[in-house]
Parts: structure tokens; sequence; C-alpha cells
């Protein structure tokens, strides 16, 4: 059985896949709702009857093959720091955090995969891979499901399909999601144009916005809304093809950037890279500023290889949970503003400045020959 | 832009798209704190990631009158639906059932199922469509005084129920 030291002290493998291009695409995550016949919805359950569901549930997940000698967890026997960090790993949900009683988590040693009962259904099933990859994130959930379902009796119904304790969850029970980075987008103002394009699609989309338009950290997330009414595979094929195309329209924007304003953009690479190697204070919202630009610069390959996988690491390291356990001791938010900086600081140590070469840009890009086909945002 | 919550500067927009509706919640840094929206010390990139939670379900019409008030299986009171917008087990999707239905048309799709169907569970379900034409040919038969038909679709209705699983019927 894998400890919780041992966990924390090795990153995702979404997180340090280097043949997988995830440079747009961030990660796919899919997640799985199911429930037990005939036991009371977590939330509306007695912690007796939290407890039975888990001594249900606890032994078959932690069963699979798929999961041997991975971390399995009540969360009642971890402190409150722990279960903070495991929610900044993506490994639990806040409210199942929060909540504790009769709770449980079950996390492979790769951590692509994560179990987690008495959530707000009975068993949340979730698979997590770098790039966009969401058909393959899908049928390794699938596989256990289907492993499951001959041991488990789940809630279901012909016409409502698998029983959740919220409607907006009935059907599939299932909720696909890819994480976006799109500086290129924020800084040539298309974001807008581009997330209205894909809600009206019946999609959800969220990023955490500041004034006007930029996000924190330029991520965002979108997600199907809908979960009954459509197979898994429509949704999944819905949702592949729409992130591919604004993955398209970040790259085209990067390149147009490149082409068009090298100058503007290799300052501000160059201004983030100073700012992260030397600034003894970040709090988050600057630290993320930063690190986006950086991230940005990694994929232009200003920086050596590796450094977009140190950027996607640094991202995680520097959350209140993580900062905490790195210094060992509760921290005041000036503290913690310090030892993110130093944290960030020692992270790029050997990070080199950035290789850029803008003159040679300009004598390549009056070629006209070169230009590459830039296409109008879609509408 | 002032503060949705108190009447400070916002300094945080939390905005969420889905379909043609956006919703943007203005805030300052203190409410957003209080929220636990978006504590800036305590980035969301694991809330981006890790909630699901979609906009919070369309509150339940009220005029649904056919459903009953209570479940009887878990004691959960269709004033609780209203007031959380969750259920309380699986048997609350019968005990509420036009409530339900009223909520997720707006929210969905479709209101049919079509995706995956556990293995076990496909027999069943046939069976149960099955026992549901034969229980109504049997009714047609008897209504139309045809008793010689009716007697055969009992005896294929008593048979079919012998094989479904208690729980089940
Ligand atoms: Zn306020
Ligand atoms: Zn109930």
């Amino acid at each position: 059985m894998m400890r919780f030291s041992t966990l924390v002290k090795h990153p995702a493998d979404w997180m340090t896949g280097k043949s997988k291009d995830n440079s747009v695409v961030i990660t796919s995550r899919i997640r799985l709702a199911r429930n037990i016949r005939d036991f009371p919805f977590p939330g509306w359950a007695m912690k007796e009857e939290r407890k039975a569901i888990l001594e249900t549930i606890l032994p078959e997940i932690a069963g699979l093959t798929k999961m041997k000698k991975g971390f399995a967890q009540e969360l009642s026997q971890l402190d409150s720091l722990q279960k903070q960090v495991l929610v900044e790993r993506h490994l639990i949900s806040r409210e199942q955090a929060a909540r504790s009683e009769g709770c449980a988590a079950v996390v492979n040693r790769k951590q692509s995969l994560s179990l987690m009962v008495n959530e707000e259904d009975h068993l949340r099933m979730q698979s997590i891979c770098a790039g966009l990859h969401l058909r393959e994130a899908y049928d390794l959930l699938d596989s256990i499901d289907r492993d499951l379902e001959t041991k488990l009796s789940y809630g279901y119904d012909g016409n409502l399909g698998y029983i959740t304790a919220c409607p907006t969850n009935l059907g599939t029970g299932m909720r696909a999601s890819a994480m976006l980075h799109l500086p290129a987008l924020v800084l040539t103002d298309q974001i807008g144009q581009v997330l209205q394009a894909v809600s009206k699609l019946g999609l959800a989309v969220r990023g955490l916005f500041g004034e006007g338009t930029e996000s924190l950290g330029d991520l965002f997330q979108i997600s199907n809304q809908s979960t009954l009414g459509e197979s898994e595979d429509a949704i999944i094929d819905r949702l592949e093809r729409v992130i591919k195309q604004v993955a398209n329209h970040e790259r085209n924007a990067r390149l147009k950037m490149m082409e068009e304003e090298p100058h503007e953009l290799s300052n501000k690479v160059g201004r983030a890279y100073g700012t992260l190697k030397f600034a003894h204070m970040f709090d988050s919202k600057e630290a993320f500023t930063h690190i986006s630009l950086l991230r940005l610069g990694a994929d232009l390959s200003y920086f050596p290889e590796g450094t977009m996988q140190l950027c996607d690491a640094l991202m995680m390291e520097i959350q209140p949970a993580h900062l905490q356990l790195y210094a060992g001791k509760e921290l005041e938010p000036l503290k913690r503003d310090l030892i993110r900086a130093e944290i960030i600081r020692e992270r790029l140590q050997n990070l080199d400045p950035p290789a850029i070469s803008n003159i040679e840009n300009e004598v390549n890009s009056t070629d006209p020959g070169d230009e590459l086909p830039i296409e109008p945002p879609i509408d | 832009m002032k503060c949705q919550f108190c009447e400070q500067e916002a300094n945080v927009t939390y905005t969420k798209v889905v379909g043609d509706k956006s919703q943007k919640i203005h805030l300052c840094n203190q409410c957003a704190d209080d929220k636990g929206i978006t504590n800036l010390e305590n980035f969301d990139l694991t809330d981006m990631l890790m909630s699901d939670d979609q906009f919070a379900p369309a509150k339940a019409e009220e005029h649904a009158a056919s459903s009953k008030s209570e479940c009887a299986d878990c004691g959960f009171t269709l004033a609780d639906l209203r007031k959380i917008g969750r259920l309380g087990c699986s048997s609350c999707y019968d005990t509420f059932g036009s409530e339900v239905q009223s909520m997720i048309r707006n929210m969905h799709k479709g209101t049919q199922h079509k995706g995956k169907v556990p293995e076990g569970m496909l027999k069943e379900i046939e069976a149960k469509t099955k026992l549901k034409t034969l229980q109504s040919k049997l009714d047609k038969a008897i209504a139309n005084e045809e008793y010689e038909k009716a007697g055969k679709l009992k005896n294929e209705l008593e048979t079919l129920q012998k094989t479904l699983p208690v729980d089940a019927k």
C-alpha cells in the first residue's frame, strides 16, 4: 500500500508525460458518477449508513487490479492539511474533504485514476491524462466500471440511466472535461469570441477572470453540460471536435504573434522569466501570470525541453496546502508569498535565459511564401 | 464596478458560460474570499478541474402537483428537493417523478438515456419492457372478452415473472 508521503513526493503521470503533446490541452479528464441501489445518497445518509456504504464499496475498489499497490485511505484518518493537498492534486473534491466521515479515496500509483467513496454520489471515478485524450481516459474508466458493475448493484433506470444524487448528472453520469492553456488567445483579445462560440454549442466553459477578460494563468476548462439524452460516445466526439478547434486557434494565434509581434512577445516572456527568477514575493495571481508566459515561451522553444512540465509542476506546488506541506507548518499569507517565491526561484535555478533570436525571425518572415494561413475565429 | 455583495470596488469577476447564458458575478477580494469563489490565496485551479457542478439546477417547478410530498424509503421531502436541488435516494426519483421530469427538461439534451447499460441490467430491462407489453395485451384481451387468448397471455406473463430477480418486480 502506498503511503501519503510517497504519494505527495511523486508528481502525477500526466505532469511528467513528455511524449504527449499537452502544450495547449494540458489535461483530459473523465468522471463517472455511480450509486448503489437501496442506500440513500451520501448527502442524505446518516453516519451509520455512510459507513455501511463505505464497507460495501471500499473492498471492491481497493481490490481492483488497476488499483494495486495504490493509495487507499479513509479521509477521517488524514488531517486537514493532508486532505487539502489531495484536493490540490485533483485527487479528491473539496466537498469530500470537508465531510470526511465515511469518505475514502483510492488512487493508483500513477495518479491517473482516483476513486472517491461518499462524495456527492456513492462512487465517483475519475481518470486524468495529459493532452487531448478523452477517449483513452474514458476507456480506462469504462473497463473499471464494467468490472465493478458485476460486484456492486448500481442504481440504474431504463429511462434516466445511472441514478445520481443530483439530476444534473443523470443518464451517463459522465462529465468529460479538458483544461486548456490559452495565453495567445488572451493576449490577442480573441478569447471572449472563442469561448462564446464554444458555449453556444451547449458546452460549459469556465475560467477565473480577473479585471477585463484575462483569466488567472490563462487556464480554461471546457466540459459537457448535458449528461442525459446522448451516449458517452456522442458527448466525447463533440467535445473533442470543439476542443481541437479551440486548440488550433490558440496555435494559430501563437504563430501569428511570433510573426507579427516577435519583440512584444519575447519582451513578455523575458520579463516573466526575470521576475520569476529574481522576485522574493509572489501572490498566487502574479505567480500564475508569469508562469503562464514562461509556459508559452517553452512551447515556442525559447526554453529547453522539459520546461513545460516544470511549469505544470510549479502551478501545483505553489498552491497553499502544498506550500504549507513544503514548509512543514501553517503559514500566514505574507509568509506564503515569500515561500512561494523561494520555491519558484529554486525550481528555476538552472533554467537558462530564453533563447530568443528575433532578428533571424524577421529575415525569415519577409519571405511571403512562409506565411501560414490563419483561419478566422469560429463563430 | 461595485461588488454584488457589499459596496466595495469589485476586482474579481467569476464567469460561467453555459449555452446562451453567461453568468457574471462581480466581487471584491474580501467577499470572494468569504464565498470561497475565488480566494486568490487559495487559487481555484483545483476547483476548475475538480468541480463538476454546472449551473445550480433550475428550481423545481412549483406546479408539479402529482408528486407525493415525502419519499417512503428515505423520508426526503418535496421541500428538501426544492431547497437543495438534489434527491435523497434512488426511490426519490419515483416519488418525485413529475417534479424531476420538469427539472430535467431544461437541463439535458433529452429525457431518455442513450448511453451505457450495465451488463445484467440489459436482460432485466428487456424483461420488464416485455412484461409491460404482455400486461397491456392481457388487459385488452380481458376487456374484449377473449378469454382463451387471455389465458395464454397470463401463462406467458407468469413464466416471465419467475425469471426476474425479486427486487426488480
Ligand atoms: Zn464585497
Ligand atoms: Zn428517497
